[in-house]
């Protein structure tokens, strides 16, 4: 059975319309995000996204869940490879799944997990969120259908083209 | 101590961390992540680093034990925790894992052995600074003074 951990945070939208497919949509006047003393401001996202983190790392997806949240977006974490695999095999839907190559030691890896997911058909935005870089690595990741390949710890500025991009895809 | 002269101690002791390269811009990053939705999230992730450490350096140190060395177990680990301690800009740490992976790559067990002193030994001095760092904010707070701004 997936172990799946959902937001430890309320929404931040306030009310929401729908876009038809069941997906919630923000009010004209939803919140994006400020990075404290930075100056650098997000505008909000069209669209309630959600994504899955699968990192077995405690410190690493809840660093993670973190950033995807302050810009609103639903996240849900996956342990294992296997749990990962599982949510999608249930059904689960997801605009965005980061994953990290080392899950569960001598389990399935993230590079087996992200082409058992693409094996089912998820059309959705994966990216390769890891601690080294090889060209080994990349090579096999991008071989099982990653998107694009990042080196932990993400910030704002390199999760947001990807947000963006999901956002603006969406209808 | 009033809260204005912990407050400077502080304010000290981590210009310290990062001047001395225990600590990088990305703990600023989860200074920044801590709000009032959110208001123990620096602690909380850093007790999840220092679990994820402490699992990962019995493990390393079980596996270089061994008759056989699995090498391969062993750059998992070091990658987890390479993870681990840049997700919350723990910079010696994560510096130790790179030579530490070098080592593990080239199957070199005296230098891995080393570095696995090295990083237990960076590991041990980051979790004392980064305690005394919590305990003068915790301190600051019962005196009623409000955290310097990351």
């Amino acid at each position: 059975m997936a172990v799946v951990k959902g937001n430890s945070q309320g929404s931040q939208a306030n009310g929401a319309g729908g876009n038809g497919n069941g997906r919630s949509t923000w009010p004209s006047r939803g919140k994006g995000y400020s990075v404290p003393g930075s100056g650098v401001t997000f505008p909000p996202l069209r669209n309630r996204l959600k994504a899955l983190v699968v990192d077995d790392m405690s410190a690493c997806y809840r660093y993670e869940r973190a950033i995807l949240q302050s810009f609103g977006v639903e996240t849900d974490v996956a342990e294992t490879g296997e749990e990962a695999v599982e949510i999608f095999a249930n059904g689960a839907y997801y605009d965005l799944v980061l994953i990290e190559k080392y899950l569960t030691i001598y389990a399935m890896t993230g590079v087996e997990a992200t082409r058992r997911i693409r094996g089912m058909g998820f059309q959705g935005k994966m990216l390769a969120v890891t601690a080294f870089t090889s060209q080994s690595d990349r090579f096999e990741f991008f071989d099982a259908g990653i998107d694009a390949y990042l080196i932990k710890p993400i910030t704002h500025e390199m999760i947001w083209p990807y947000l963006l991009q999901i956002d603006n895809q969406i209808a | 101590m009033d809260a204005l002269q912990l407050r400077k101690q502080l304010i000290e002791y981590t210009a310290e961390l990062f001047s001395e390269g225990f600590l990088d811009e990305q703990f600023t990053q989860l200074q920044q992540l801590q709000d009032e939705t959110n208001p123990n999230f620096v602690v909380e992730v850093v007790s999840l680093f220092f679990q994820d450490s402490e699992r990962l350096l019995n493990e390393l140190a079980k596996s270089l034990s061994q008759q056989e060395i699995d090498f391969k177990k062993i750059d998992a680990y070091v990658h987890q925790l390479k993870g681990s301690s840049s997700s919350v800009g723990a910079h010696r740490v994560q510096r130790s894992c790179i030579s530490f992976r070098d080592f593990c790559n080239a199957k070199n067990i005296e230098g891995c052995l080393e570095c696995l002193q090295k990083v237990k030994q960076e590991y041990s001095l980051i979790k004392d600074k980064l305690e005394t760092f919590f305990d003068l904010e915790q301190r600051l707070s019962a005196t009623g003074g409000s955290p310097p701004l990351p």
